[in-house]
């Protein structure tokens, strides 16, 4: 176990890891040396020098990016540079999954949210005198979040009624059965029935099974699990026991980012009341069975998200993506079948079962709109989105399927923020692009528009857009857990090049395409957000761009890099004019 | 890239609409009835099981899985002697499919693939469109050919597909864009800004070769933004991290194939880049400079000095001039015009820059001559040559003996003697009978391939028959030949035709046949036989195993055991030309031994273990060929029998006398094998340690030998290279500074030795030991060596390099090597291990 190894030696060194640490582990591990520095130098957590007495992230991205964090990270760092030298660092980060209130900070792994430079610098001053201010933390902002969602049946006082139910009679098909009633899907991007991902590993042969819950958040302006593992750490626990019954698994793991403390530990402090009334262990409630969860901390990076990536970084390896077949399901943790599911995916579970074996489930969603055409049917269910940016009252909210997003920001953050009108809306975190708020027909799918689109229709408005993942996809648009809305005032090329940046700087760089592809796409952003080009280079580089994206698309290993060039291609398809007023005549 | 009159390329049949990644699972991950289907390894049934897809329009059948190959194409086997499996990828079928003879263009382009090494899938250069209909519907995904495993109607398009234009061109502009993307960052530039240096495509640059191959000429994206440094610390390898494009390739020669461990990847992103050890400049770095991460490099990344080129080429100049031996050394870019050649890297050629030389002979000029050792072959141009055994007499007979006498029994044929050297009529790729000539020409490919494998000396003389030309390659060009698939089928392709049938003819047990019925029957065999290779030490079968094939030894020495109760004791040693297997395999042929009764005895079950004890090669006849051929030849049944039952009573018999003489550990430690050891009557010797000394003397103050050692009885055997007839330690050194030439024992570690320790590391007997010693370089003034200096902390010190040394056999006063002249109570000597156990067993009685 090389990474915990060295996660041991730094904490032994006080923060950091010398030559001798390396070579030490390398010995004790019976690795090679190069193993060791692959390691070390992929992932964020690790560091060979000595960290500086006070360190600073600020988020750079979505939403922090919107509120000036990149202007403000300048500010201090001259600041900080000028007056302190060599004693504070500060730099910028990647999402630390805090959009509710951005910007985002940590000073020395503290959080500090919704800050100007000058509260920064009275932070900064008082890690400096050692008398650290009192960090923000994510329960005293939380709880009016949670409160009153249908996903918790136990309303805050949970007995792992259907653990015990289970338990009683148990019969995994009758749990499948009100999984595909109740029509859940995967809530980690990509929208898979989940009965099905279930039922397969169920009948996938190994010598043992595994699960393994994502927590690991880190798609930009998404902090929906972030509330869930604070406050309803019971229902992943109680989802990944019955995962664990149905497909026989007796291990589980919640690979959690490292930038989730409070979350960390009260799923910690859960686990062990959960063991503690034998609900996990050795002997689930006397019945023989055998089920036990462990926190597996990532010590980092965006692309440990990315369900392969995750199983090689809980292999000690570099969290670069597998190519794929085989697939988890068969061939996932020590080559054994394992269910990998979302956070979220879990923590439905008990909800679904509790209530009229998934039914219940089935009957929420909304089952008619403007541009719902004859999908109508298979918008089932309710899901958790986190919404920030420009609206008024950014947070997270459980909705029912296909309300539309005019309804989500009016009806539930309070409208946009000061009375500003929608100019783009990122759907799926950074991956989905920057989408405006009206889209000529001829942009979307031509299939989707033939046979759902109301008649007379001439554009659609981003606010009319069902808030499910089909019917989105139908129309050629990512939907995800994250949306984050940019009004008025917003300068839409400067937030997409952000996005843009984002990918580049998080690509594990293990195919071509992205490690080099997101790079140049970026640049191209970058130049014609410093205004460098010139309106007669616009046609081949539009042509460029788009052709660059496609390949990337269609090569790329893993999502990351599918999905790395939309921000820009998203600039130039749903943005020309902006796009041409920023080029020079 | 594209030029507006070329076809726009339709991606929509790929990718999904708008911002919507497509989705991610595998192709082909699921059964024909939509179950995943769990990747388990290949199994031995997969060798037989026949895989039908389409690869462009073509019909192609292929094996689900083929043998599991190392870096020189050897056929890896599992313990129990059987090959690897591994499941046959888009890449092999390809290959398989198109590429028949070297030169052909394969359909696939690729750069961080190598058929030797384990596929990682990364440049994605070598994606191909692959058509999934189920009943689930179609899917299309551009997938690596390198990783993806063939499956029952699979659709392929490559970029040259004509029965689907549209795939062809989104194969094509993939490819283009990706290594347009490789070339902005990685090409070095020339000095106008936008165009790239593609003067490097014909010097070994893959990726500069690809783009030429793919037309691009520029790229339209923006420079490299980032600069990733250079490490010149090596004075062998260059390191250019700029140029390096992350394939892999070093690391995985370095990890993989060498199993030296130093390379590996460091950062992430777009930052990454290949490190030594904890990011170390490479010099200071554990690296053995074993040249094989060069080697492996594709791009300009990893090169060798031009002055480590200018050394290997001056000292190999040195040793033409020093050996008088005409002949000019083939520098790399024109052997890489050489179809055979073409497929080699050129780095590998570069490395190797002085190990081809071109010969030309007129006629009767003398190639090679018998009993010779030699560690070249010969790949003829040009001419036709005669081949003949020299001695008239003495051919080689081989013939199993009995008993104690039989010791060696398979050792014979290596040690009867014909004319002073040994004569190997049988074991060569030349199998000659007595006064019999043969003629070679441009169509054998190559000559005296079979003495460069094994560092046996010649077995026949080659002269030329007409105005000739050859190249004389070297061991190691000879291994890189047969790393390459198109190569290496050449060279087996021209065994099967000029050795084998020799070879099996003279399978004793076809001795009862008369002349015309034994080339008959080997004729019969020739297109049945498997030729296997087996590492050191690995099981060719077990004892009471099921009987299935029988083999013939073609190279190497393979180890007869037999266990009884708790212990396993030897039987027998069988060496080239002898064959095993047949008592087991004739009791499995039932019906067709009833009628001349007496079967009791032979069980259709293994009766020993038969493992390797070096490099072996191996000719493998499976039973049902076995059984026909003996349906065909029913005379040859009662010979067999009656020689099965004598073997089997002799074992019984030989079993005491074996243990009797109590030298398993002689046999152990591979003592049967030398051919030159130093050995010490302790009951004379005084320890003054004057060998010691006179071996230091000799060699520049450092010896080469220990006076410790294995103790046999009063006899001491020191720890001194033992010349052994099949040396480990001649294999894979990546320079090969150390051979063995002309008709001397004598193992010899040239100049240009780099030092990697890899002999060394060979050797099982801890023979050969490192020492550092003042390099020197070639004084172009005074012609004369001179030493090398450099600048270290102001002070300018001697450079020390690491060589390897051994004995060397060194001649002193009285021909004798000089630590046996200089023992003064006349304890030490020099002795075969033959001569040895014949002096142990003397002794003891």
């Amino acid at each position: 176990m090389i990474i915990p190894a060295l996660l041991e030696r730094q904490k032994r060194r006080g923060g950091y890891l010398n030559d001798a640490d390396l070579r030490d582990v390398s010995k004790e591990q019976a690795v090679p040396l190069h193993r060791v520095q692959s390691l070390v130098s992929f992932y964020p957590h690790f560091r060979t020098q000595p960290p500086p007495k006070v360190e600073v992230h600020v988020c750079r991205d979505m939403s922090c990016h919107l509120r000036g964090s990149l202007p403000l990270t300048e500010e201090v760092r001259e600041w900080a540079s000028n007056k302190h030298g060599q004693q504070v660092l500060v730099c910028g980060v990647s999402c630390l999954g805090r959009c509710d209130r951005a910007p985002a900070a940590s000073v020395n792994e503290q959080l500090y949210v919704g800050r100007d430079a000058n509260q920064l610098r009275q932070i900064i001053t008082s890690f400096c005198d050692e008398q650290p201010f009192a960090p923000d933390t994510d329960q005293a902002w939380s709880k009016k979040n949670s409160a009153n969602w249908e996903m918790d049946h136990y309303a805050g006082q949970p007995n792992y009624e259907a653990v015990r139910r289970y338990l009683n009679d148990p019969d995994p098909d009758r749990v499948l059965t009100a999984l595909e009633t109740a029509g859940l899907l995967g809530m980690g991007g990509a929208g898979g029935r989940a009965f099905k991902k279930w039922s397969e590993v169920r009948e996938a042969k190994g010598t043992s099974k595994f699960i393994v819950c994502n927590a690991d958040e880190s798609e930009p302006g998404t902090f929906k699990d972030r509330e869930i593992l604070l406050n309803k750490p019971y229902l992943i626990i109680e989802g990944m026991i019955l995962s664990g019954l149905v497909v026989g698994a007796s291990q589980g793991w919640v690979y959690v980012r490292h930038e989730y403390p409070e979350q960390i530990a009260s799923l910690e402090a859960e686990i062990q009341r959960a063991r503690q009334i034998g609900l996990l262990g050795a002997n689930l409630l006397g019945s023989g069975r055998r089920f036990d969860i462990e926190i597996f901390v990532s010590p980092g990076n965006y692309i440990c998200g990315e369900q392969t990536a995750l199983i090689e970084a809980m292999e000690n390896n570099r969290a670069e993506p597998r190519i794929r077949p085989p697939e988890l399901v068969t061939n996932g943790y020590q080559n054994q079948p394992t269910l990998l599911n979302n956070v979220e995916t879990f923590a439905w579970v008990p909800a679904i079962l509790l209530r009229s074996a998934g039914q219940w489930y089935a009957d929420q969603g909304r089952k008619h709109g403007p541009w719902v055409g004859n999908e109508s049917d298979k918008m089932r269910g309710k899901r958790l989105f986190s919404i920030s940016g420009d609206v008024r009252y950014p947070g997270v909210y459980e909705v029912e399927t296909g309300i539309t997003l005019g309804e989500l920001i009016d009806k539930r953050c309070g409208g946009m923020a000061e009375g500003k009108r929608i100019l783009a809306v990122a759907l799926s975190g950074p991956s989905g692009g920057l989408v405006p708020a009206v889209i000529p027909l001829k942009l979307l799918s031509r299939r989707f528009v033939e046979t759902c689109a109301p008649k007379n229709a001439t554009e659609f408005d981003i606010r009319e857009l069902p808030l499910d993942i089909n019917i989105s996809r139908a129309l050629g648009l990512m939907i995800g857990g994250g949306l984050v809305v940019y009004g008025t005032g917003a300068n839409i090329i400067a937030e997409a090049v952000a996005c843009s940046r984002f990918f580049s700087r998080e690509s594990c760089g293990k195919c071509v395409p992205c490690r080099i592809g997101s790079q140049k796409i970026t640049h191209i952003g970058e130049r014609l957000l410093q205004g460098q080009l010139s309106k007669s280079q616009l046609p081949v580089l539009r042509e460029t761009t788009l052709e660059l994206s496609q390949v990337m698309t269609a090569t790329s290993i893993c999502g990351l890099g599918q999905v790395a060039s939309n921000p820009l291609r998203s600039l130039f398809e749903y943005f020309p004019q902006l796009v041409e007023q920023a080029c020079e005549d | 890239m594209a030029t507006p009159s070329e076809p726009h390329t339709d991606f929509s049949a790929i990718l999904t609409s708008g911002m919507v990644p497509p989705e991610n699972e595998g192709m082909f991950a699921r059964d024909v009835d939509g179950r995943l289907v769990r990747v388990e390894k290949a199994t031995a049934q997969d060798f037989d099981a026949d895989v039908r897809l389409t690869i462009d329009g073509h019909e192609v059948v292929i094996r689900k899985a083929i043998p599991t190959k190392d870096s020189q194409g050897n056929i890896l086997q599992s313990e129990n002697g059987q090959p690897i499996p591994r499941f046959t990828t888009i890449y092999d079928a390809a290959s398989l499919a198109f590429v028949k003879a070297p030169g052909d263009q394969h359909p696939i382009l690729t750069l961080c693939h190598q058929e030797h090494l384990p596929p990682v899938g990364v440049c994605r250069i070598c994606l191909v469109e692959l058509v999934e209909t189920s009943s689930r519907g179609t899917r299309r995904k551009l997938v690596p050919s390198c990783m993806q495993q063939i499956a029952e109607g699979m659709e392929v398009h490559t970029l040259q597909s004509q029965v689907d234009p549209g795939a062809a061109l989104r194969v094509k502009t993939a490819a283009g864009v990706v290594a347009e993307l490789l070339i902005t960052d990685h090409l070095p530039r020339s000095d106008q800004p936008s165009f790239l240096s593609l003067a490097e495509a014909g010097r070994g640059n893959e990726l500069a070769a690809l783009a030429e191959r793919l037309g691009l000429s520029q790229s339209r994206y923006g420079l490299r933004s980032l600069d990733r440094g250079l490490d010149n610390s090596s004075s062998m390898i260059a390191v250019d991290h700029n140029q390096c494009i992350m394939c892999g390739r070093c690391i995985r020669g370095c990890n993989w194939v060498k199993e030296n461990r130093v390379i590996g990847r460091s950062g992430k992103g777009y930052s990454s880049r290949i490190a030594f050890d904890l990011d170390q400049p490479m010099a200071e770095s554990s690296c053995v400079s074993c040249g094989e991460c060069a080697v492996s490099c594709p791009t300009g990344a990893l090169e060798f000095t031009p002055l480590f080129l200018e050394n290997q080429e001056s000292s190999v100049k040195k040793e033409l001039a020093s050996d008088l031996r005409d002949g000019q050394i083939v520098p790399p870019e024109e052997l890489a015009s050489i179809p055979l050649f073409q497929d080699i890297p050129f780095k590998f050629l570069q490395f190797n820059a002085s190990s081809v030389v071109r010969r030309w002979l007129s006629p009767g000029d003398v190639l090679c001559k018998e009993g010779e050792y030699g560690s070249t072959a010969f790949v003829i141009l040009k001419g036709s040559f005669r081949i003949f055994l020299s001695g008239a007499r003495g051919a080689v007979i081989t013939e199993r003996s009995a008993g104690l006498s039989g010791f060696f029994g398979g050792l014979k044929t290596m040690l009867k003697r014909a004319g002073g050297a040994p004569h190997l009529s049988d074991v060569g790729a030349a199998t000659l009978d007595e006064g019999q000539e043969i003629i070679r020409d441009v169509k054998d490919v190559i000559l005296g391939e079979m003495t460069c494998m094994n560092s046996y000396p010649r077995s026949a003389t080659v002269v030329a028959n007409e105005e000739s030309e050859v190249l004389e390659i070297r061991r190691n060009v000879l291994y890189m030949l047969q790393r390459n698939e198109t190569s290496r089928r050449l060279l087996e392709k021209a065994y099967r035709e000029r050795a084998l049938v020799g070879q099996l003819r003279k399978i004793p047990f076809l001795s009862s046949l008369d002349e015309g019925a034994r080339t008959l029957a080997a004729e019969f065999l020739k297109d049945r036989v498997d030729l296997v290779a087996v590492e050191p030490g690995q099981t060719i079968f077990e004892q009471g195993e099921i009987a299935k094939d029988l083999y013939v030894v073609k190279l190497g020495f393979v180890k007869v055991t037999q266990r009884y109760g708790q212990n396993d004791r030897v039987l027998n040693y069988l060496g080239p030309g002898n064959h095993f297997g047949e008592i087991g395999l004739l009791g499995s042929c039932g019906d067709l031994l009833k009628v001349h009764g007496n079967v009791g005895h032979v069980v259709s079950r293994r009766t020993a273990t038969c493992s390797a004890l070096d490099h072996v090669e191996l000719v493998r006849l499976k039973g049902d060929d076995f059984v026909e051929l003996l349906k065909g030849y029913p005379q040859l049944i009662e010979p067999l029998l009656s020689s099965a039952l004598a073997l089997l009573e002799r074992d019984e018999q030989s079993q005491t006398r074996l243990e009797s003489a109590g030298n398993q550990e002689f046999l152990d430690q591979g003592l049967y094998l030398a051919q030159s050891l130093l050995v010490l009557d302790l009951e004379r010797c005084t320890r003054c340690d004057e060998c010691t000394k006179a071996c230091a003397d000799t060699h520049d103050g450092v010896t080469r030998l220990i006076r410790d050692g294995l103790r046999f009885d009063k006899y001491l055997v020191a720890s001194s290279c033992r010349s052994c007839m099949d040396p480990y330690c001649l294999v894979g050194c990546p320079v090969d500074a150390i051979h063995r030439s002309g008709d001397s024992l004598e193992i010899r570690i040239e100049d240009y030795c780099i030092g990697c320790g890899l002999c060394a590391s060979n050797c099982p007997y801890g023979n050969i030991n490192m020492h550092g010693f003042p390099k020197t370089e070639l004084d172009p003034t005074t012609n004369k060596e001179r030493p090398v200096f450099e600048l270290i902390e102001g002070r300018r010190l001697p450079v020390v390099q690491q060589r390897a040394t051994t004995c060397d056999l060194c001649a002193s006063v009285d021909g004798n090597p000089s630590c046996v002249y200089a023992c003064p109570h006349n304890a030490a000597f020099r002795m075969t291990g033959e001569q040895l156990l014949h002096s142990i067993i003397t002794n003891s009685n």
